[in-house]
């Protein structure tokens, strides 16, 4: 009998359900490589993907599903590129898990689609939203409504990442047409033991799932913004645009960032007839990159290695700006 | 081809425009974008002369509303090309662009013909 080979890639950003996703789904104990975290996920929590995970999912006795997971963090992004024109080239397509709780998950799915785009030309695409149950919104037909405006057309499966019989919607999804003799009912009940679905309190029985985020001591936006690759000092201000606090020590880049920070305020009203301020970047050919990032109750101020890519240093301050503990 | 079309056609911008000490010179701007054009023209000359005032070395800005990216590139001490584009237009070819072609838009600049 030949065995068929299927290969799918998941990505998404931290936190997403990368590694849980494929633990639910593999038969074999996962391959993974957790690290303690050293970047802006460091308030989210304190391991991660550093390199890859991967597992296999036998579908039928002739046909086998290879699962690969990409690290979230931007740092590893070489891994990202040696899994897709190594590891991974053949593979049936790829799944990108959004997290609903993000404040803007649509800013993940262009980041993601745009360092994909080569891999997802000739490959199926996937959205798979994770943590709908924490946040619903935006439902389904908003997302449908979203990427369609986006030029993208594509699958968006809402899924629970913890719960094998919710992933193997997306694995239906990519190799169910071509596969016709899977026992879809026997591999959903076979998977039922990588569930890691919180256990549902019954009388009498007080016991609760441990605590998914870490009690350490709370690290600090200014902390966790040093911690991050590239990233050389921060400014965190308030809604009144003050500074809560700095760890900017160029007096220079400091009052540079004060004066963008103040710049975007003024524009604010003047330029609301085509949306809001999302950032301002002033970059130089010898100069550290200057970034400011504007929301309503905050703002953050990064200053950055000159060479680092201004679509990193966006995504990192949306994680550091998502993850604040005001 | 105008140099603005021409950025048009490879998908970098929107439109463009080109400043000379603080006063507008060249546009490729249609009537119905004055407002945007308005609001290009304050903040980076706002941007780029705090720079000149504080910081020397920086050239270039970019200010993300919307769906839209302004930036903006110092082609000398008085001269700014700004630009209109999608909000996630790819800076690097635009920066590359402008390096490839910075003398056409001093010409632009010098010229007295309508862009």
């Amino acid at each position: 009998m030949t065995m068929t080979d299927y290969k799918v890639l998941f990505t998404g950003s931290v936190c997403s359900g990368k590694t849980t996703a494929i633990r639910s789904l593999s038969d074999i104990e996962t391959v993974d490589t957790d690290a303690r975290v050293s970047d802006s996920a460091i308030r989210r929590k304190k391991k991660t993907t550093i390199a890859m995970d991967y597992g296999v999912l036998d579908l039928s006795e002739t046909a086998r599903l290879h699962l690969y997971g990409t690290p979230g963090q931007e740092r590893f992004k070489f891994m990202w590129e040696l899994m897709m024109s190594d590891l991974v080239h053949d593979a049936e397509g790829l799944v990108l898990l959004v997290d609903n709780t993000r404040n803007d998950p649509f800013k993940d799915i262009r980041f993601y689609v745009e360092e994909f785009r080569d891999f997802i030309v000739r490959r199926r695409l996937i959205i798979a939203v994770t943590h709908s149950d924490e946040q619903a919104d935006p439902d389904h037909e908003y997302y449908m409504g979203e990427l369609k405006a986006m030029g993208l057309f594509t699958t968006v499966i809402f899924i629970d990442a913890r719960d094998p019989s919710s992933v193997l919607k997306i694995v239906k999804e990519l190799v169910g047409h071509r596969e016709k003799n899977i026992d879809w009912k026997g591999l959903g009940q076979r998977l039922e033991v990588n569930s890691t679905m919180p256990r549902i309190e019954v009388e009498g029985d007080q016991e609760k799932e441990p605590l998914a985020v870490s009690e350490d001591e709370p690290v600090s936006l200014l902390d966790a913004a040093l911690n991050t690759r590239g990233i050389t000092g921060a400014i965190h201000l308030g809604s009144d645009r003050k500074v809560l606090s700095s760890n900017v020590s160029n007096k220079q880049n400091k009052d540079l960032l004060r004066s963008m920070v103040n710049l975007v305020s003024a524009l604010e009203t003047k330029a609301s007839f085509m949306g809001s301020i999302e950032d301002l970047v002033l970059c130089g050919p010898q100069q550290e990159t200057l970034s400011v990032f504007v929301e309503e109750e905050q703002a953050l101020g990064l200053c950055s290695e000159k060479d680092l890519s201004i679509n990193v240093v966006k995504q990192q301050a949306v994680d550091l700006l998502q993850w604040s503990q005001r | 081809m105008t140099i603005w079309r021409e950025m048009q056609d490879e998908g970098l911008i929107l439109y463009g425009c080109l400043m000379f000490g603080g006063e507008l010179k060249r546009s490729s701007f249609p009537a119905e974008y004055k407002k945007h054009l308005a609001v290009a023209k304050q903040s980076l000359t706002y941007i780029f002369r705090s720079v000149e005032k504080n910081a020397k070395g920086y050239d270039e800005a970019h200010m993300e509303i919307g769906d839209n990216l302004f930036s903006g590139f110092r082609l000398d001490k008085d001269s700014v090309v700004i630009f209109l584009s999608e909000h996630d237009a790819n800076t690097l070819h635009i920066r590359q662009f402008i390096e490839d072609n910075k003398k056409r838009f001093f010409d632009l600049l010098n010229d007295s013909q309508p862009a």
